[in-house]
């Protein structure tokens, strides 16, 4: 996103779930210090491309709120699947033995 | 070391202690809420949101009853979107043995008093939900009143509610120990924090143990790793919460789907998923909702359970150890009753009583050598938990 861009605070910083600046901004102030917690507080960031486009601003809006570096705010953990796939596609397996591996840690008394 | 008192002091930042901490902030009472990541960063934020009243336990029943009544107000109260809806919960029977089971449990609540309880025919149950595959059940259990509501929202609302009455959050910060003087609770000690209190209250669910057995105390719950997965968001398909023997799904207001397993195996703890689980729970639910075929899974995450020994939860004060008051063992369904459960412990700890009896969830119950358990009562977790 272009710099200019976002000293508009009506400006979408989440593009797939439309969260703007604005929202993202009152998350911060109420306590939001991580890029985890402002997609808890706003959805930014838990649409279909997972972050990729607006995490890097919102690390950066933390950083400029709390005057630290955006490097010592950490990313949102990834989860899978690392790129959104069909249910079917991911339904879809063969090797049922794969599947019993690492289930079962512990077997309930 | 830094000292700090409170009236009450509530270990676990998660809807029980959120909820407990902000009923107990009406009544004036000073209370410090200590977290050890942040509000809602386990069990209460990462669940389904599902709030079901059908197929509770005969002494859970009255409390989910009257936990719907706190829900419909709840936004209001808190000036929060809860994106609670009353979307009904459809529990399918695969067997005729099964429906059997369930037209017994629905007459059991019926006669409790829940009214909006009643078996459906497949024909009627794909009428609640067309997308239903033909030939995917016998029937199922279905409850009018019952709903969804958004996990995150609740839980942060609770606690902003509970800090706007003066409650004290203090996130990112485990307790080590509780800190007796002889069999009375001085305290907790969380590092170099020291917190004296009259009353110590333990939410922290699958973690009880860490700090209840140095005290002497096995509380018999079992930590299990339960999973979601998310897709994008969707067009209407299924509109109630949809309970299969196997497989659950449930749209959210936004439109994105969620499933899970209704019965998971997975005795270990873990925020991300298990990548089999999430195969496996992906290749179910098509076969029951092929419309879900094309959907994209955006994210898969994992979330603790903690499933006691009777899948009732353990409330109210633990003998032997005066002012100690646990809150646990929910096994899987604490979301739902929680604006309910909150207010009873509250009333338990701020006024010594509460307005529903919290004796059935003693934890003595499982001392008792006469404990009985009835056979012949029949509910969720007795319907899923065949494998246990
Ligand atoms: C995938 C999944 C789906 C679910 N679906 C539903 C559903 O649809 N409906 C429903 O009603 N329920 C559901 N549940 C169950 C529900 O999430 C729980 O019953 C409920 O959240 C319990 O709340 P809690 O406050 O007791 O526990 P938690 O939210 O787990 O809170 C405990 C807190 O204690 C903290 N803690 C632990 N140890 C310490 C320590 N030593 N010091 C300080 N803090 C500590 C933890 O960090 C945590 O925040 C589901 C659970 C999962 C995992």
């Amino acid at each position: 996103m272009h710099e200019n861009n976002t000293d508009n605070n009506d400006v979408i910083i989440c593009r797939c779930e439309e969260i703007s600046k604005e929202e993202i901004i009152n998350a911060i102030r109420n306590g939001a210090d991580t890029v985890t917690l402002v997609k808890k507080y706003t959805r930014a960031g838990m649409g279909l491309c997972k972050g990729k486009t607006c995490s890097i601003v919102i690390q950066r809006l933390i950083a400029e709120y709390s005057s630290k570096s955006p490097d010592q705010i950490p990313f949102d953990i990834e989860r899978e699947p690392f790129r959104p796939i069909k249910i079917s596609v991911m339904g879809n397996y063969e090797d049922e033995n794969a599947l019993v591996d690492h289930e079962i840690c512990l077997k309930r008394k | 070391m830094i000292e700090k008192k409170a009236d009450v002091v509530i270990v676990g930042g998660g809807i029980i202690g959120c909820s407990t901490a902000y009923g107990l902030a009406k009544m004036g009472i000073k209370v410090i809420v200590i977290e050890r990541d942040y509000v809602a960063s386990q069990g209460s934020g990462r669940n389904a949101g599902g709030v079901r009243v059908q197929g509770r336990l005969p002494a859970e029943l009255p409390i989910a009853m009257e936990a719907v009544e706190i829900w419909k107000t709840l936004d209001k109260e808190l000036g929060i979107n809860s994106e609670y809806r009353q979307t009904g919960n459809v529990f399918l029977a695969s067997s005729e043995k099964e429906k059997e089971l369930h037209e017994k449990m629905a007459k059991r609540l019926q006669k409790q008093g829940l009214k909006d309880v009643r078996v459906l025919s497949e024909q009627e149950v794909r009428k609640v939900i067309p997308a239903l595959k033909q030939g995917m059940c016998k029937g199922g259990s279905y409850c009018t009143i019952d709903g969804m509501a958004n996990p995150l929202n609740t839980t942060f609302g609770y606690a902003n509610a509970a800090a706007a009455l003066g409650v004290e959050i203090i996130e990112h910060t485990k307790v080590d120990s509780i800190d007796l003087a002889n069999t009375r609770v001085d305290g907790v000690t969380a590092g170099d924090l020291k917190v004296k209190c009259d009353t110590l209250m333990v939410a922290i669910g699958s973690w009880s143990n860490d700090l209840m057995e140095p005290l002497g105390i096995k509380i018999p719950i079992t930590p299990c790793r339960n999973q979601i997965f998310v897709t994008e968001v969707l067009p209407p398909i299924v509109e109630p919460f949809l309970l299969t023997p196997i497989v659950y799904c449930n749209q959210t207001y936004n439109g994105n789907m969620f499933v899970g397993n209704v019965d998971p195996d997975d005795y270990c703890l873990g925020n991300s998923a298990n990548p089999n689980e999430t195969k496996r729970t992906a290749r179910d639910i098509i076969r029951y909702i092929p419309a879900l075929a094309d959907a994209s899974i955006i994210r898969a995450w994992g979330g603790p359970l903690d499933l006691s020994a009777d899948d009732m939860p353990i409330l109210g004060d633990v003998p032997g150890t005066e002012g100690l008051v646990v809150a646990c063992g929910f096994s899987g369904h604490g979301f739902a009753s929680a604006p309910y459960i909150g207010k009873l412990l509250s009333e338990h700890i701020g006024l010594g009583k509460s307005s529903y009896s919290l004796d059935a969830f003693r934890y003595k119950r499982f001392q008792e050598t006469n404990a009985k358990v009835d056979e012949n009562v029949y509910a969720y977790g007795q319907a899923i938990g065949k494998n246990r």
